[in-house]
């Protein structure tokens, strides 16, 4: 018989920009409000958005979109949707393997992903290849590689423009982007969860969203105790802490927060 | 953490290269009916949960701990033990291992790649080094893929073309199944794609919709995890049912797409196999069946035993495109040129080609003027004399039958090359095996170049019995090379060359001129 404390107990050497999209990830897929837009973490090579569109259940995915967008776009780590009513809110996050690798203008550049520039087109300007109909009831990580994949129909150039430039098209005020970033503690590892200093994390989180406004959510991760247990500190705008998408993001976070 | 259950009777180590492809094998296992896995709840750290599953076909309990920080295209692991080590020099997607109470990790109990990348040129065989080595070490491997692609414009606003397998990969694959046993599978996933390509009239393969599935992949992942569970009679049984499908849909891909336009792999897909649509129903049995108890594939339906009469009847004529801007004069003129054949070159290129490797045209009427057309023809019924490949169009590396002017032709290009270096491309009066010559491109002016890496052993799975014992000569001619490729080579950091010095028996560096022997024991200039 193999002890399950015995596998608990074998642990990875570090756990960085990994271990923050892990986390995330776990979070996000154990159920909620949220719905999984996107999620790239470090050595995958996923490019496919699934986007859910207001007052349907039918999802629409963009496949093959690029892994390297040009210079002033950053393609996000993690993208998260909620629907209210005809308001679409998206929130992407930027993830780093430590608070020094956090860049200038985040929020910006993570926009500019779906709006696009004069050099790059944005997701919102590339009509939708593949639609179902009906909310996906189990999470799918490569159309196919599930094992019984979800019945996806593709969008040829002669489908409608309704169906292929939803996105686009879709009225600019009832879409509201959100932008944060996550990163990874340093140290990572606490022996114990009541020894993190907190405040001294908060701070540090407040002053990136000084020096950076725009960014309306700050996701600090680290692991404690013996089996390296995650554990999150988040700091919010106050325009994030008052919306919708506050209250979903919270509901997914909160098995992990150090500050609830 | 919620309560862990206090033990389980097998435990397994998921390494993946992140959460997401972890994450795929739980889903695979989730599939009760084909898996034979019943899921009972997760434990552990939220960002590296253990499933506890039950077995659906006995009281066996199990633990997969996903381990998702293995990542990278390197060596480096942030786990404590490496799960490929010894077996694999480069990591796989995702890797299985065994744990056993003492907390030792047997050998893989399979290995994955996952692929969503649309299939393009060289990029199919980037990554053949993990289905060569997982095969040789006896390692079950999975390469999941789309059946079809479709590449889009630079802005993702129009579709272009439809991107279809490389048959290059499958048969390379299907002669690792063949030759050591071993199953290296293709498991192909019909994505929306593959209807619309219907729609346009692409070409699909026969019978697509009923191999294009994941579930035989699922049902014989299952069937390795459980090996314990049932008799070996039993498991052999259950193995052939899942395998069965797989083998089918990996020969029905081979056919369509190895007769594909200009490509087409006569070799191979002339042989019996791909005969009929029967054939291939027998074939996927007998692959099946052999690879269900490990042995290798006899009989007529063998693919990795294609030898030098196959070549002197089926070969054909060389040709590999080079550009000016990456190569340098030497190259092209003094060794490339000796090699490509085109029925469109000029006829006086083609008869200095015929007559370089010693084509007799005496009987011509006025050999100075020999129609093109028939300098065509006298060069396919002489092509037991000529260097020749695995496909029509452009290919990567030929065969030189007549390693004696191979000689000859590298000693004149290449002065700085030792007479024991020449000797061994002439190769010893035992030895009447034609040398596959490599001409390798190697470094683009970024650096090393990823696809290039995993050609030596696409070409090593494809002919076994002709590059056995490093019968293999490569040509390393890219401008970019780097000067110090010695040290590279010697101090074994870099998977380029380390695939050259694992499989190679000889090296010529263009922008050096050098050249060494590479042997078991080492190098030899």
């Amino acid at each position: 018989m193999i002890q399950i404390n015995s596998l608990v107990t074998y642990l990875p050497t570090s756990h960085g920009e990994h271990g923050v999209d892990a986390t995330l990830h776990m979070l996000c897929m154990s159920g909620g409000p949220l719905h999984e837009v996107f999620s790239n973490p470090p050595g995958g090579s996923w490019t496919q958005f699934d986007l859910i569109r207001p007052r349907t259940e039918d999802v629409y995915r963009w496949d093959h979109i690029p892994r390297e967008p040009k210079a002033l776009v950053k393609r996000p780590d993690l993208v998260l949707q909620l629907n209210d009513g005809d308001n679409m809110n998206l929130l992407s996050v930027e993830s780093k393997l430590n608070f020094q690798a956090a860049e200038e203008n985040m929020s910006e550049k993570l926009m500019r992903y779906f709006a696009g520039t004069p050099e790059f087109t944005g997701l919102k300007q590339k009509p939708a290849w593949h639609s179902r109909k009906g909310l996906i009831a189990e999470p799918e990580i490569i159309e196919g590689v599930s094992a019984t994949p979800q019945r996806w129909q593709v969008l040829a150039p002669d489908a409608s423009e309704n169906e292929r430039y939803w996105f686009r098209d879709y009225p600019e005020q009832k879409i509201i982007f959100w932008s944060g970033f996550a990163y990874a503690l340093a140290p990572e590892v606490y022996e114990d969860a009541t020894t993190v200093n907190q405040d001294k994390i908060l701070r540090e989180m407040g002053v990136l969203q000084n020096s950076q406004p725009d960014l309306d959510v700050v996701i600090a991760i680290g692991w404690a105790g013996k089996f390296h247990e995650p554990f999150i500190l988040r700091s919010y705008s106050k325009r994030f802490a008052s919306s919708k998408m506050f209250e979903g993001l919270d509901a997914h976070l909160k098995p992990a927060l150090l500050n609830p | 953490m919620t309560t862990l259950p206090n033990n389980v009777d097998y435990a397994f180590r998921v390494y993946g290269d992140n959460i997401l492809e972890c994450l795929i094998l739980i889903e695979w296992l989730d599939h009760s009916e084909e898996s034979g896995f019943i899921q009972q709840g997760k434990t552990g750290p939220i960002d590296r949960p253990i499933f506890i599953y039950k077995s659906a076909k006995s009281d066996f309990s199990y633990a997969f701990q996903l381990c998702p920080y293995y990542g990278g295209t390197g060596r480096r692991s942030l786990w404590p033990t490496d799960p490929i080590g010894e077996w694999s020099a480069e990591k796989p997607d995702v890797v299985v291992t065994r744990v056993l109470e003492d907390g030792t990790q047997l050998k893989p109990t399979l290995a994955i790649e996952f692929c969503d990348a649309l299939q393009a040129g060289n990029q199919a065989w980037q990554r053949f080094r993990r289905a060569y080595d997982s095969a040789t070490a006896g390692i079950p491997y999975f390469y999941v893929l789309p059946l079809i692609g479709w590449e889009r414009d630079s802005g993702g606003l129009a579709l272009k073309g439809a991107r279809y397998q490389s048959a290059q990969i499958t048969l390379a694959q299907l002669a690792l199944c063949s030759k050591l046993g071993t199953p290296s599978l293709q498991i192909y996933t019909g994505t929306s794609w593959v209807e619309l390509a219907e729609r346009y009239d692409h070409p699909v393969p026969n019978k697509w919709s009923e191999f294009a599935d994941i579930k035989y992949a699922v049902q014989y992942a299952g069937l390795l995890l459980r090996e314990v569970e049932s008799s070996a009679l039993q498991q052999e049984k259950e193995r052939i049912n899942a395998l069965t499908p797989i083998f089918n849909g990996m020969l029905q891909v081979a056919k369509t797409y190895g007769k594909h336009l200009d490509t087409k792999f006569t070799l191979h897909t002339e042989r019996p196999l791909f005969k009929s649509e029967e054939d291939i129903e027998k074939a996927s049995k007998t692959y099946a069946q052999a690879v269900s108890v490990r042995k290798p594939v006899e009989g007529e339906y063998a693919l990795h035993n294609i030898n030098h009469d196959d070549l002197k009847n089926k070969g054909a004529l060389f040709f590999k495109d080079a550009q000016n801007g990456t190569t340098t004069p030497r190259f092209r003129d003094g060794f490339l040129k000796w090699l490509n054949w085109r029925d469109s070159f000029a006829p006086d290129i083609k008869q200095a080609y015929l007559e370089k490797w010693n084509v007799n045209l005496s009987g011509e009427m006025l050999p100075a003027s020999i129609p093109s057309s028939r300098l065509n023809e006298i060069a396919r019924s002489n092509r037991d004399k000529l260097p020749v490949t695995y496909k029509e169009g452009k290919s990567e590396a030929a065969f030189v039958q007549n390693r004696k002017v191979l000689r000859d032709i590298l000693a004149t290009t290449y002065p700085k090359l030792s007479q024991t270096f020449l000797k061994w491309v002439e190769g010893n009066n035992n030895e009447n095996r034609p040398l596959l010559t490599v001409p390798f491109y190697g470094y683009k002016p970024s650096g090393d170049s990823r696809p290039d890496r995993g050609l030596l052993p696409n070409l090593a799975a494809l002919f076994p019995d002709l590059t056995a014992d490093r019968n293999i000569l490569v040509v390393m001619y890219s401008i970019n090379t780097p000067k110090n490729w010695r040290h590279l080579l010697s101090n074994e950091g870099n998977e380029l060359w380390n695939v050259i010095r694992v499989l190679a028996g000889g090296l010529i560096v263009d922008v050096t001129q050098e050249g060494l022997l590479i042997n078991d024991n080492g190098l030899e200039s």
